[in-house]
C-alpha cells in the first residue's frame, strides 16, 4: 500500500517464503562429508574432513544417576565493555562447580578480569598467556575482537586441567564447548589435558550448545541427525551418533541426552573410564533437571556462576564512565568513546 | 542454616519485602521482627503475601520448569529440581506495624535497615503489647499458625463504644459457665427445663417504633399505624383492636382515612403479635422491669429466642433494648448518682444486619439509636453478623472494636477495611483465610489489628475459677451490735 509514493506496509511474504524454501533444501542435503572447520574443529587442525555415512549407527542408552560420582563443570563468561575502535576494554572470568548426587557442593569462580587492550597490547597479551600456559604460539591474532575469547578460553582450559588433576578415577569433567578449541588455542594447550584425563581414569566431556558443524554441503549436522533420529527412533528416545572414526582418542558425537526436550548437542569425549554407552548414561543422569532438560545440569549451573549478566555490564559501564570523568575527560569525550551512535539512530 | 528467616530488600516505608529461605514456612498474618542495630530499633511486621522467587529473571522459568517435570513424568522418568534450596526461595510482602525502641512502640514512619535479618519476634519485642491488653480476655496472640503466650483482650470500659463480631461465631451455652448460677439470668418465651424464667412482655409496652423495627412498612402503612396507635386506645388496646376488630369496621370508624388493604396488612401483623405466647395484655405480668433490674444488678441476661421467628425475635429485642436505653437515659438526665452506680451494659445481637441496615432508621429503630447514643449512657451494642456489607457504613464507624473472623465475601471484607479503626487494607487475604477460632481484633487501644486465637470456650471454662462462696459469719460477729 502506498500513499504519495511512500510505502506504508511492505509486503515481504514472498521473500520470507523463498528464504524458508532455500533452508529446507539445505536440510534435505544428502551429502556425507563433515568438514573440519577452523572455528569449530572436530579434530586437530590438520585433520581431514570426515565421512559420515547416512546410516551411521544411532545408539540408544539408559540413564544412570551415578551415585557418588563427582562431575566438575567448567565455563567462562566474557564481554566487550567498550569498543573504542582502536582499543577494547574487555571483561572475562572462568569458574568451576562440583556436583554430586544432585547437589552442587562446591563453587569457585575467578575474580572478574578487566583488560584494556590496543591491537599491539592484545598481541602481547596473547603471547604472554600462551607462554604462561607453556605452549608455543602458532599463529597471530587477526583482530582485537578475538582476544576476549582467547583470554576466556585460556582461563577455562587452565581450570579444566586443574579439575582433571583433582578428579578421582571415574569422575567426570565437563567443559562448555568442544574439546578442540578454536584456531588461536594450539593443540599443545589441550592435548596434555586430554592425556591427563586418560591417565587418571577421568572422563572429559565437552558439550557445544550451538554447533556450526555441517553434514553434507550446508545442512546443520545436529539438526540433520536429530531429524533422522526422530524419524527412526521416535520422539521419546535418547540416542547418540558417533561422528568421528573409531581410532580418534578425542571423539565427537551428536547426542540427545533426555527423552523429552527439543535439544540435541555436539558432545566431545575423551573417555578415560567408561565405554560410550555408560558415559552417555551418566550424562543423561546429569541432564534431567526440569529447567534444562537434555543439558548436563552442572554446565548450566557453572554458566550461571560465570556469565556476565546485563545488569552487571551496565554497572561496569557506568563505573567506567565515572572513572573517565574523574580522569579529566569531558562528558562529550566520554560520549564519543563510549556511545555507539547506532543506538542513537535506533532509539 | 542461619537462625533468621530472611533478609529485607526494600521497598518503601509501608511496603517492605524480604527474601526467605525456600524451606521457611511463612504464613499470612505471621508476625515477624526485623533488626535495625544502627538505630537501636526492632521493627515489627505482618506477612500479607508470600510468593516464590527463583534464580531466573525470566518470567516464564517456573512455568517451563513445571512443564519439564510433567514431560519427564509422561515418559516415566520422574525427576526433581537439582539444588532446590539454591535456586528457589520465597519473597514475603510484609506491612510494617511499627518499631520498638528504648522509648516504646512507634508507628512506622521510616524504612527499616536494608538487608536486615528478619526473625520471629521475641518476648521483649512484644512486651509493649502486654501493657495494652484489656481485662476482657478473648484469646492469645496469634502469629500465622502459631500461638504466642500473650493474652489478647479489650478493656471492659470500652464496651459501650460498641463491638462488632463479623463472621460465623460459635454457639455455646452460657449455662455451663461456673458463675452461671450467681450471674446468669435466662428468659425464655416458652417453658423449658432448667432455670429459665418464662419471658412475658406486655402489649402495652410495644410501641409503633418496635413494630417498624421488626417489619418494613410502606409510607401509607406507617401512617395508618400511627393513626391506630393514636386512635384505637392506649396501653396496648390499639394492638388488640387491630388484631381482633374487623378491618372493615375499623375503616368505617377510626381509621376511615386509610385504605382498607392497608388496614388489613396492619391487622394481620397485629394478630401475629397478639397471638405470641410471650405477649400478655396484662401489664402487671411483664418481665421487662425484672430484666432491667437484673442488668442493673450486674447480671448477664440471656433471652432465649430460639423458638421465635425472625420478626418476633426483633420485636422482643427492640422492646427490651429500647426499655434499657430509656431507663439509662432517664437516670443520666435525672439521677446522676444512680446512673454512676449502674454497670456498663452491652446488648449483644445476632444477625445484626437485620436491624442495622440504615442509619436513617434511627428515627424509629432503637438499634441505630443505640449505636449513635449508647456510649453516653454506658450502653454498648455488640453486633454479630456474617454480612457486614449490609450494615450502614456510618453505623459501622460507630463501632470501636471489631472481632473479624473468616469472611469469604470480598464485599464484606471491603466494608470492614473501609470502616475499621485500624488499617486493614492489606489484610484481605488474611481475613479470607482465617480458620475457626482465629480472629483479628481492632480497637483504639491496640497498636495494630491484632491476630488472635480465640479461646475454645469449653477449654476456657475449665480455667475459670468458681466464684468465691460467701464466707460464714464469725460466731461473734453480731456481739454487741444491738447494744
Amino acid at each position: 500500500m502506498t500513499r504519495g509514493g511512500a510505502l506504508l506496509v511492505e509486503d515481504y511474504a514472498d521473500r520470507v517464503r523463498l528464504a524458508a524454501g532455500y533452508l529446507s533444501r539445505l536440510l534435505a542435503d544428502a551429502g556425507t562429508r563433515v568438514d573440519n572447520p577452523a572455528d569449530e574443529p572436530v579434530g586437530p587442525e590438520d585433520a581431514a574432513p570426515l565421512d559420515l555415512s547416512e546410516d551411521a549407527a544411532l545408539v540408544q542408552f539408559g540413564s544412570d544417576p551415578a551415585p557418588g560420582v563427582t562431575a566438575a563443570a567448567v565455563d567462562g563468561g566474557s564481554a566487550c565493555l567498550l569498543n573504542g575502535r582502536s582499543f577494547w576494554l574487555v571483561a572475562y572470568r572462568a569458574g568451576t562447580v562440583w556436583h554430586r548426587d544432585r547437589d552442587t557442593f562446591a563453587t569457585d569462580a575467578d575474580p572478574l578480569q578487566l583488560r584494556a587492550l590496543t591491537q599491539t597490547d592484545a598481541k602481547a597479551a596473547y603471547a604472554e598467556a600462551l607462554a604462561l600456559a607453556g605452549v608455543r604460539r602458532e599463529r597471530e591474532l587477526a583482530d582485537l575482537g578475538g582476544v576476549v575469547d582467547v583470554l576466556r578460553e585460556l582461563a577455562e582450559w587452565r581450570r579444566a586441567a586443574e579439575a582433571v588433576a583433582a578428579a578421582r578415577p571415574g569422575d567426570l569433567v565437563l567443559v562448555d564447548g568442544s574439546l578442540h578449541p578454536g584456531p588461536f588455542l594450539p593443540a599443545g594447550l589441550v592435548e596434555p589435558v586430554h592425556r591427563l584425563a586418560m591417565e587418571r581414569g577421568v572422563d572429559l566431556v565437552g558439550v557445544t550448545k550451538a554447533s556450526k558443524l555441517r553434514w553434507g554441503r550446508y545442512a546443520p549436522l545436529v539438526l540433520r541427525v536429530r531429524r533422522r533420529a526422530e524419524g527412526e527412533l521416535g520422539p521419546d528416545a535418547r540416542w547418540y551418533l558417533r561422528v568421528t572414526g573409531p581410532d580418534e582418542p578425542s571423539e565427537v558425537y551428536v547426542a540427545r541426552l533426555a527423552r523429552r526436550g527439543a535439544y540435541a548437542f555436539r558432545v566431545d569425549a575423551v573417555r578415560g573410564h567408561r565405554d560410550p554407552e555408560a558415559l552417555f548414561a551418566v550424562l543423561a543422569g546429569l541432564s534431567d533437571d526440569p529447567a534444562f532438560l537434555g543439558y548436563p545440569y552442572p554446565l548450566a549451573r557453572v554458566h550461571q556462576v560465570v556469565s556476565l549478566p546485563g545488569h552487571l555490564l551496565a554497572d561496569l559501564r557506568r563505573e567506567i564512565r565515572e572513572a573517565f570523568l574523574r580522569e579529566g575527560l569531558s562528558e562529550d569525550d566520554v560520549d564519543l568513546v563510549m556511545r555507539d551512535f547506532h543506538l542513537t539512530l535506533n532509539a | 542454616m542461619p537462625d533468621y528467616k530472611g533478609r529485607i530488600f526494600g521497598r518503601s516505608v509501608l511496603d517492605v519485602r524480604f527474601r526467605a529461605f525456600y524451606g521457611e514456612d511463612l504464613f499470612l498474618g505471621e508476625l515477624l521482627a526485623g533488626d535495625d542495630p544502627e538505630r537501636g530499633r526492632r521493627y515489627l511486621f505482618r506477612v500479607t503475601d508470600v510468593a516464590y522467587g527463583s534464580e531466573s529473571s525470566d518470567a516464564g522459568w517456573a512455568e517451563r520448569t513445571a512443564g519439564g517435570l510433567m514431560a519427564m513424568d509422561q515418559v516415566g522418568e520422574a525427576t526433581t529440581l537439582r539444588d532446590f534450596e539454591k535456586r528457589l526461595y520465597k519473597v514475603a510482602e510484609v506491612v510494617p506495624l511499627g518499631y520498638v525502641d528504648a522509648k516504646g512502640f512507634h508507628k512506622p514512619k521510616s524504612l527499616p535497615a536494608q538487608f536486615a535479618a528478619v526473625s520471629a519476634p521475641t518476648d521483649t519485642d512484644l512486651a509493649f503489647l502486654r501493657e495494652r491488653m484489656g481485662d476482657v480476655e478473648v484469646g492469645r496472640l496469634r502469629s500465622g499458625e502459631d500461638t504466642i503466650e500473650l493474652p489478647v483482650g479489650i478493656r471492659g470500659e470500652t464496651l459501650p463504644s460498641h463491638v462488632g463480631v463479623f463472621g460465623a461465631a460459635g454457639r455455646r451455652g452460657l449455662a455451663h459457665h461456673p458463675w452461671a448460677a450467681q450471674r446468669l439470668r435466662v428468659y425464655s418465651p416458652s417453658p423449658r427445663a432448667g432455670q429459665a424464667s418464662l419471658l412475658r412482655l406486655s402489649l402495652a409496652e410495644l410501641t409503633v417504633d418496635d413494630l417498624r423495627t421488626a417489619w418494613k412498612f410502606t409510607g401509607p402503612q406507617s401512617e395508618a399505624l400511627e393513626s391506630a396507635y393514636a386512635l384505637l386506645g392506649d396501653k396496648g388496646v390499639w394492638l388488640t383492636r387491630l388484631a381482633e376488630d374487623d378491618p372493615e369496621d375499623l375503616k368505617d370508624a377510626e381509621l376511615g382515612r386509610h385504605a382498607l388493604a392497608t388496614i388489613q396488612v396492619l391487622s394481620r401483623r397485629a394478630k401475629r403479635i397478639v397471638r405470641l405466647p410471650l405477649m400478655t395484655d396484662d401489664p402487671s405480668q411483664s418481665l421487662t422491669g425484672k430484666v432491667l433490674d437484673d442488668l442493673a444488678g450486674g447480671k448477664v441476661v440471656l433471652v432465649d429466642t430460639s423458638g421465635l421467628e425472625a420478626v418476633e425475635e426483633t420485636l422482643v429485642a427492640s422492646l427490651l433494648t429500647r426499655s434499657l436505653l430509656d431507663e439509662r437515659a432517664l437516670a443520666y438526665r435525672n439521677d446522676r448518682e444512680r446512673f454512676g452506680q449502674l454497670p456498663r451494659t452491652l446488648v449483644a445481637l445476632e444477625e445484626a444486619q437485620r436491624v442495622l441496615t440504615r442509619l436513617d432508621d434511627a428515627e424509629f429503630n432503637v438499634f441505630p439509636r443505640l449505636a449513635r447514643e449508647g456510649r453516653k449512657f454506658n450502653v454498648g451494642l455488640c453486633a454479630v453478623t456474617q454480612q457486614p456489607k449490609l450494615i450502614d457504613p456510618e453505623l459501622l464507624s460507630q463501632f470501636n472494636t471489631y472481632f473479624v473472623l473468616g469472611l469469604a465475601d470480598e464485599r464484606d471484607r471491603n466494608t470492614l477495611r473501609s470502616s475499621s479503626k485500624q488499617d486493614l487494607s492489606d489484610l484481605g487475604a488474611e481475613i479470607q483465610t482465617l480458620m475457626p477460632g482465629e480472629a483479628l481484633v481492632t480497637n483504639p487501644e491496640a497498636p495494630f489489628a491484632l491476630p488472635a486465637r480465640v479461646h475454645l470456650y469449653e477449654e476456657w471454662l475449665a480455667t475459670v475459677k468458681p466464684p468465691e462462696a460467701p464466707r460464714a459469719r464469725p460466731a461473734d460477729a453480731m456481739t454487741g451490735f444491738y447494744e
